[in-house]
């Protein structure tokens, strides 16, 4: 439960709806269980449950509809072009600690952050993350590809904003 | 196999996704290519610090609660986000 209140607060971003969502989820889970087919992947069943059911969830509300494109196939917004800095900087990354990084995360939009959410932080494979979204497994290939340039260069602006790379950080003669 | 090829394909090199042909394509290309070495280098640590460094957290205890309670209702019963609106 706790790994899929996880994955609802990166769809939501919001403690509150992700409650709700994981919730409606396990009861969805609970009455169509005689679905599930044994030896398949119970992870990815649920996981797929959880994203289809934040779909309806949005959709109800009429809010949110952005989230409705987790399953679009249509090219995900184009990350700005990637500024190499990062590849000059790497020892940045290592300043990170895990809130910086979901921060970062939180900046992406719902269909770059949901793939690197299953492949990143719940290891699932290509092909599972394809079964959970309901795309081509040439979609999450791509679709990671942009979603992890995004997240690098949001990170190399955080990493410059905190202070861990970037401008030469000199000391005041006084 | 160009570099601007490789670059696209890093990601799912570094998380061992290709088919093994082109696995071993890019693999021979990132050999020689010490700017295509450096990329994936890039690629796999900026992967790493999310595997590494993000933390789930737990869910509230109250959810557990929650959850036992709407699988105990009645199946006509509202849902509680529904009933919110």
């Amino acid at each position: 439960m706790h790994d899929l209140y996880f994955a609802a607060l990166g769809l939501t971003r919001n403690a509150r709806d992700a409650e709700d969502l994981v919730q409606e989820a396990y009861l969805k889970a609970y009455r169509s269980f005689r679905r599930f087919r044994p030896g398949t992947n119970f992870k990815a069943w649920i996981y797929r449950i959880l994203v289809n059911t934040s779909i309806d969830f949005y959709r109800s509300r009429a809010r949110q509809p952005v989230i409705s494109e987790l399953t679009d196939e249509s090219p995900a917004p184009a990350a700005a072009p990637e500024r190499h800095r990062l590849l000059d900087n790497m020892e940045a990354l290592d300043a990170f600690v895990g809130d910086d990084v979901r921060r970062a995360l939180d900046e992406l939009p719902p269909q770059h952050r949901i793939v690197v959410l299953l492949a990143d932080v719940e290891g699932f494979k290509y092909r599972e993350i394809a079964s959970i979204l309901r795309i081509p497994i040439g979609t999450v290939m791509s679709r990671l590809h942009h979603a992890r340039r995004h997240l690098r260069s949001a990170l190399w602006d955080f990493a410059r904003k905190q202070g861990y790379a970037g401008k030469p950080r000199r000391e005041p003669n006084t | 196999m160009n570099c601007h090829e490789i670059r696209l394909m890093a990601d799912a090199f570094v998380d061992r996704e290709l088919k093994t042909l082109e696995q071993g394509r890019v693999e021979n290309h990132v050999g020689q290519c010490p700017a295509c070495q450096q990329w994936v280098q890039m690629v796999k640590r900026a992967r790493d610090t999310v595997r590494t460094k993000v933390e789930k957290g737990r869910a509230p205890d109250r959810l557990t609660e929650r959850i036992r309670g709407a699988i105990a209702a009645p199946p006509t019963a509202p849902r509680n986000w529904e009933s919110k609106s």
